[in-house]
């Protein structure tokens, strides 16, 4: 990659994250740190431009300045003039512990990109089907009608189109650019897992937190090499993370709630198993409406209103342009119900599911162990744990990692063949936000303004 | 009781840095090993195998697009399909990555309409005979070789 391709991926990274910091401080209340905001601009603006991108290939930079205007102007008459209000462009003083963190997160993804340099094209699903699509869309007008002859042609189009949006702002498909946007995608998640926490936890359990996630080996290779998975954990962890924030600090404020809906419509945008995380977080939303339905039905409803934007993208790419599922394919009554009464399938997913749990993220020393003590002895707040907050954002983990579950006893590939090159990255993507409910669960810092 | 409390304070507080300072070590210790471990940062100029066959099949693509062919299928072959054997993963696995490569023509197997064909020979770089009804478009010299489908009379 050369420096002048650094230059214009820098500006096409900047801008779709402009776009993202307009949209997300048009919905989050002002008490939000600046730096959320700031972290959360970058998945928001992947997520948003990615959208456009898909709607409108060939003028995507006219209407992306459009709808940054449009945004700007919204955010000048909220907030008035940026020049004059700094504190809501700035993220303020920030303590050192949050420096040291922030060295460690830079070393850390220099160190993941040394990764990109040697596999500028991505690991085997990196090239084959997210690097594959992104160059069929990029290099053919006619994708829509050719994306079939590429490896499962049917996968959602987030990554893909932030790929070719880069490279349509460069100008070339440079290898390697891909690896790059993955890796800055990945690690703005490690950002927002320890500033959402830091909103109301202590400095320390945030870092450590953050940390744990930082420092899972195959996480890290896995955004490398370009893979699906961790952009869809981010914009989960994001999405749960919002929930627990409104519950938490902005009841009045339902923007919270319409910006996890559209961090969860993002991730439906990025993987298939992002639609079953539209469905888990949905249900873990309406079960309060056996208590307080209206209340429940109107924090949906905003919850809905931003989700409806990427749902709507899904849906139209489902119907238009991706073919069958290739797990739907060919299946029969008699072959599904044969698959739901074999016990013995049920107990190698079981195994699997506990043998996995303790490898999947590639350890030399697994963290586990250490972080339950460190939280144990800084307090757990045993009321948290009853809370909305934390029941909606387990419940929603529980439906998806339950949800994981039924798709392999129903699977039609080999069944040892689909966990062992699967399990391990389901596991993935609802690894940042276990680590998130886990530092939630600890004892709250009261926040200055409160 | 107070002096309960107090000591009680003290252990846990004192066991908390010990959990803490036992925790970062881990934390870092993972960082050190990913850093260190070729496996998971190979060193640089380490050759990747996707980039081979991507530059590999670079002058295929330079001579497609001069027949003027931008779109379209184009057949795959290797020395096993010419000698009528079963394919192993090996070839698929070659295959899938020279299909990467391609896009956006479509590397196809099994396709006798398709109007070119590629010959992989990369795995010995013997290349044999030109097989009968088909013309060498391109031979690079790197085990690949394009051919064009003659018309049938």
């Amino acid at each position: 990659m050369s420096y002048a391709n650094l230059v214009d991926f820098t500006i096409a990274f900047a801008t779709s994250t402009l776009l993202g910091f307009f949209l997300t401080s048009l919905l989050l209340p002002p008490r939000v740190s600046a730096g959320l905001t700031w972290i959360l601009a970058v998945p928001t603006g992947i997520g948003l431009c990615s959208l456009i991108d898909f709607l409108f290939r060939r003028p995507m930079f006219t209407v992306e300045t459009i709808v940054g205007v449009v945004l700007f102007g919204l955010w000048v008459w909220r907030h008035g003039n940026p020049v004059r209000n700094l504190t809501a462009v700035t993220p303020g003083p920030i303590p050192l512990i949050g420096l040291l963190f922030a060295v460690v997160l830079v070393w850390t993804l220099v160190t993941a990109y040394g990764r990109v340099t040697v596999t500028p094209l991505g690991g085997w699903d990196g090239w084959a089907i997210w690097n594959s699509h992104a160059r069929m869309i990029y290099r053919d007008p006619k994708w829509k009608e050719h994306i079939e002859h590429t490896f499962h042609p049917d996968y959602p189009l987030l990554v893909p189109f932030m790929v070719v949006r880069m490279w349509r702002f460069i100008g070339a498909a440079v290898p390697g650019i891909s690896g790059l946007v993955s890796l800055l995608l990945t690690f703005s998640g490690f950002g927002a897992l320890a500033l959402f926490l830091a909103q109301r936890r202590s400095a320390l359990t945030s870092v450590l937190i953050a940390l744990v996630a930082l420092s899972t080996p195959l996480y890290l290779i896995f955004a490398a090499l370009q893979e699906g998975d961790t952009p869809l954990a981010v914009f989960i962890l994001c999405a749960i993370a919002l929930v627990c924030l409104y519950f938490e600090r902005a009841r009045d404020h339902f923007g919270v709630l319409a910006l996890a809906g559209f961090m969860a419509g993002c991730g439906g945008w990025t993987k298939n198993e992002g639609l079953l995380f539209i469905v888990a977080i949905s249900i873990a939303l309406l079960i309060p409406a056996f208590v307080q339905p209206r209340l429940t039905l109107r924090r949906f409803g905003a919850f809905f209103a931003g989700l409806a934007f990427p749902l709507a993208v899904i849906i139209f790419f489902k119907l238009t342009v991706a073919p069958q599922n290739d797990l739907m394919q060919n299946r029969h009554y008699e072959e599904i119900v044969g698959r739901l009464l074999d016990a013995n399938r049920y107990s190698s997913i079981s195994e699997s599911y506990v043998q996995t749990l303790w490898k999947f993220g590639g350890w030399a020393w697994h963290p586990a162990l250490p972080l339950l003590a460190v939280l144990l002895l800084s307090r757990i707040d045993w009321r948290t744990l009853r809370s909305t907050e934390w029941l909606t954002g387990a419940l929603t983990v529980f439906i998806v990692l339950a949800g994981y579950y039924w798709t392999f006893v129903l699977t039609p590939l080999d069944l040892r063949y689909h966990l062992d090159t699967a399990l391990f990255r389901l596991y993935f993507h609802v690894w940042p936000s276990v680590l998130l409910l886990a530092g939630l669960a600890t004892v709250k810092v009261d926040s200055p303004e409160e | 009781m107070a002096g309960y409390s107090t000591v009680r304070t003290a252990t846990i507080g004192g066991l908390r840095s010990i959990a803490i300072a036992f925790l970062i070590w881990v934390i870092f210790y993972n960082l050190w090993e990913i850093a260190s471990d070729p496996r998971a940062i190979p060193p640089p100029g380490t050759i990747d195998d996707v980039v081979v066959r991507n530059n590999q099949f670079e002058p295929i693509v330079a001579a497609l697009f001069e027949e003027g062919y931008r779109s379209g299928r184009i057949d795959y072959m290797s020395a096993r399909t010419l000698r009528g054997e079963s394919q192993p993963i090996e070839d698929d696995h070659r295959w899938a990555k020279y299909r990467f490569a391609a896009i956006p023509l479509t590397l196809v197997r099994n396709a006798p309409d398709a109007p070119y064909v590629l010959g992989d020979f990369t795995e010995d770089g013997k290349i044999p005979p030109v097989p009968e009804g088909l013309i060498v478009v391109a031979n690079p010299e790197n085990g690949l070789v394009l051919y064009k489908r003659q018309p049938k009379p």
